[in-house]
């Protein structure tokens, strides 16, 4: 989901396709690493350094998909095509790619060292490795046609509604994943568990296909604590601010 | 959208993947149900059999006094029922080999699931027919789960190997249904620059048509346009042609008046000759152009024609004191012979014009082998390598107008050449003169093998050369 995101983003901007290749790449061979050192990984910092991995690798996510949200609120904002390429000098597409790359790499990094894991799993297995494959088969084809014919609804969008699409659907996946954040941080201790704010599991379980899937897509948790509310929050207000911002600065040019 | 055939397969391939694997998870998990159920009620239908077998044997066994051991009867890989019989008093009376001596669950009857002897087991409970004993039927889960799997899997596997055939089938489906559109693309490559004429519309696929006839109407409307324009150069110089006669007729007038001529009626005189001879270069550029040569072509004695020539040229060599050189095969090739006196003389003129009085030229035409080779060859300032190529350029000058030849031109010369050049299907290449300095044109044209006619003809010629001023093959002006 993700990955069409900011696939048909780059389509839209006009930018090169390349960087999903550097990303992939990096992102495959990160997960392999993970996976490869995972017993290490989760010994390490006394016991804790899975959880503060996955945290860093979440706010890495995190902090380049608001960055690129900044930068795309202003390409949102201007309606006119001149303003469009006029809001985008060159020396912004290096750090451009590099937000983009760092998203995807870091996103494949953690999920793809979970399914390495999963499929090592199965190795010791031969009886099961058969159905375990065809399984991810299924997965994996369900998984990127669901992707390609995102991507290409994304892609067929006008500009004018893709640009506000992709802000809000970011900005709800920053605060899901920032609300994983806060749950590694409390998984180990470093933040106090408090008691939930609200309990949704009445309206949707987490254990629900719709749980999951708007799990999946964006981070939802049915009974969050108040320090996962406050992580949502800080995350989510970058973007917010940005758009207000960017609204009552046009407003005042207007009035001039 | 960079390639439709990519869209198409992409999304057609998502769509069925997506459908196909969704309906094989739906019917994956629906049939483990189905497996459930069914490995159920094979356990009611063991109980049925045990009725029929067990209670007639309560006697025997009971004066036995230990506990009936029934042997274990499997299949690799299957799921295997096993069972326990008890009395009402919770005594067990028989039992198969993988069962344990003691109870596995209290008697309550109905399925259930049990953990023993590491795994997990599916359990029925229930009392027999006659209400006296009870059975327990036993199986393991994890070998009924596999045997389900295994079982479903096999109506899951073509699916997803049909994916990628599905995938290729799309791709190569596509590509012929988008046949026509390549066709079209690879008609329109294919054309020269100057062929307009409309496309063929027949056996077009009716999306299209539109495209079709959209080109179409475009390429009418460019050929007016290059016909329009292709006209008007020549309607221009051919309009041109009397006011700059009469003009010329004035001018010499006017000169013949003044006595000394005043320098500014000189350059008017000069300015005149200058235009003249551009009007008449840009005809015989629209003369000699492909799609207007209206010439003959026919067996011409190349030889012959060059001499006669040079004949003409005789007054230009002696005003620069030129020296000029001929020598040469017989040589005879199909050509329409003004283009080809125009060509020569144009290469004659610029040898005339870019060399220095008291300048050597020398004329060759060499039968070789099936071609014949025309070369002019001067000693004059030649032109530079990089600049060779460019000559044949209209209105390209080597230097542009910073030459000093002192002669009207114009840069149409050389175009000329290259016209009548590809009229003829020849060749032309500029070297340096094998003088100490200088250029050398060589002309390489496929060679014609005279017919006794032509011999006639040549004879004929022959005569008529004998009375001009060229004596020999190898003459010189002076």
């Amino acid at each position: 989901m993700i990955i069409s995101l900011l696939l048909a983003l780059s389509r839209q901007i006009s930018l090169n396709h390349r960087w999903i290749l550097v990303a992939m790449v990096i992102g495959i061979l990160g997960s392999w690493l993970l996976a490869y050192y995972a017993y290490a990984i989760a010994e390490a910092l006394e016991g804790v350094g899975q959880e503060l991995l996955n945290a860093t690798l979440y706010s890495a996510v995190i902090l380049s998909a608001i960055l690129l949200s900044l930068h795309v609120i202003p390409l949102s904002m201007s309606a006119s095509k001149r303003a469009f390429s006029e809001r985008r000098p060159n020396f912004f597409q290096p750090a451009l790619y590099s937000m983009l790359v760092i998203t995807v790499s870091c996103s494949v990094a953690r999920e793809g060292s979970e399914i390495w894991i999963y499929v090592s799993g199965f190795l010791y297995d031969p009886g099961a490795l058969q159905s375990a494959m065809i399984g991810g088969a299924i997965g994996a084809g369900i998984g990127m046609s669901l992707g390609a014919i995102a991507y290409y609804l994304f892609v067929f969008m006008p500009k004018k509604i893709f640009l506000p699409f992709f802000l809000v659907t970011v900005t709800l996946v920053v605060g899901g994943l920032s609300m994983q954040v806060a749950k590694q941080f409390m998984q180990i201790g470093w933040l106090e568990s408090a008691a939930p704010m609200w309990d949704s599991s009445f309206l949707v379980s987490e254990q629900s296909w719709l749980g999951e899937l708007l799990y999946a897509l964006l981070g939802y948790d049915a009974s969050p604590s108040m320090t996962q509310g406050a992580f949502y929050l800080a995350a989510i207000m970058p973007t917010i601010s940005g758009v207000l911002w960017h609204v009552l600065h046009r407003r005042e040019n207007n009035n001039d | 959208m960079k390639s439709i055939r990519r869209f198409l397969v992409i999304t057609l391939l998502a769509i069925v993947t997506l459908a196909n694997f969704i309906a094989a998870v739906r019917g994956y998990l629906g049939s483990m149900d189905e497996a459930g159920q069914l490995f159920n009620q094979r356990m009611m239908q063991q109980v049925d059999l045990l009725n029929y077998t067990l209670p007639g044997l309560l006697e025997q066994i009971r004066t036995r006094q230990d506990v009936l051991l029934l042997p274990e009867r499997s299949m690799d890989n299957g799921a295997s029922l096993e069972f326990q019989w008890i009395d009402n008093d919770g005594q067990l009376l028989a039992r198969s080999a993988a069962m344990p001596p003691t109870l596995v669950a209290p008697l309550e009857p109905g399925f259930s699931f049990v953990n023993f002897d590491q795994y997990r087991w599916h359990l029925l409970i229930t009392p027999s027919a006659d209400k006296k004993t009870w059975f327990i039927l036993a199986e393991r889960d994890d070998q009924r789960y596999r045997l389900a799997e295994s079982m479903i899997l096999q109506a899951v596997y073509p699916m997803v190997l049909a994916i990628p055939l599905i995938g290729v089938i799309i791709w190569l489906v596509l590509g012929i249904g988008l046949k026509p559109v390549s066709r079209l693309a690879e008609e329109l490559r294919q054309r020269e620059a100057t062929d307009l004429h409309a496309l063929e519309q027949r056996d077009m696929p009716i999306e299209l048509v539109q495209l079709t006839q959209s080109t179409n109407d475009l390429l009418r409307r460019l050929s007016a346009s290059f016909a329009r324009e292709k006209r008007f150069s020549a309607d221009a110089a051919h309009e041109l042609r009397t006011p700059i006669a009469a003009l010329k007729i004035h001018c010499d007038n006017l000169l013949l008046e003044q006595n000394p001529p005043l320098a500014s009626a000189l350059k008017l005189q000069a300015g005149v000759q200058r235009m003249h001879y551009l009007v008449e270069q840009i005809l015989l550029l629209n003369r000699t152009a492909p799609d207007h040569f209206m010439g003959k072509f026919e067996p011409t004695n190349l030889t012959c024609l060059i001499k006669e020539m040079i004949a003409e040229h005789s007054e230009m060599l002696e005003a620069k004191h030129q020296q000029i050189e001929f020598e040469g095969d017989d040589c005879w090739v199909m050509g329409d012979r003004p283009a080809l006196e125009t060509l020569f003389n144009n290469l004659l003129s610029n040898a005339i014009k870019y060399t220095l009085t008291h300048g050597r030229i020398a004329v060759n035409t060499w039968q070789r082998g099936s071609k014949v080779v025309l070369e002019v060859m001067d000693n004059g300032p030649g032109i530079p390598e990089g600049q060779r190529e460019r000559v044949f350029d209209r209105f390209y000058r080597v230097d542009g107008d910073r030459h000093n030849s002192q002669t009207p031109g114009c840069g149409l010369g050389l175009s000329i050449v290259k016209q009548v050049v590809d009229l003829h299907g020849a060749c032309i290449q500029l070297t340096q003169s094998r003088f100490e300095r200088g250029l050398l044109v060589m002309v390489t044209f496929a060679a014609y093998v005279p017919s006794a006619q032509d011999m006639r003809n040549r004879q004929a010629s022959q005569y008529v050369r004998d009375k001009s001023p060229l004596e020999d093959e190898a003459s010189t002006h002076e």
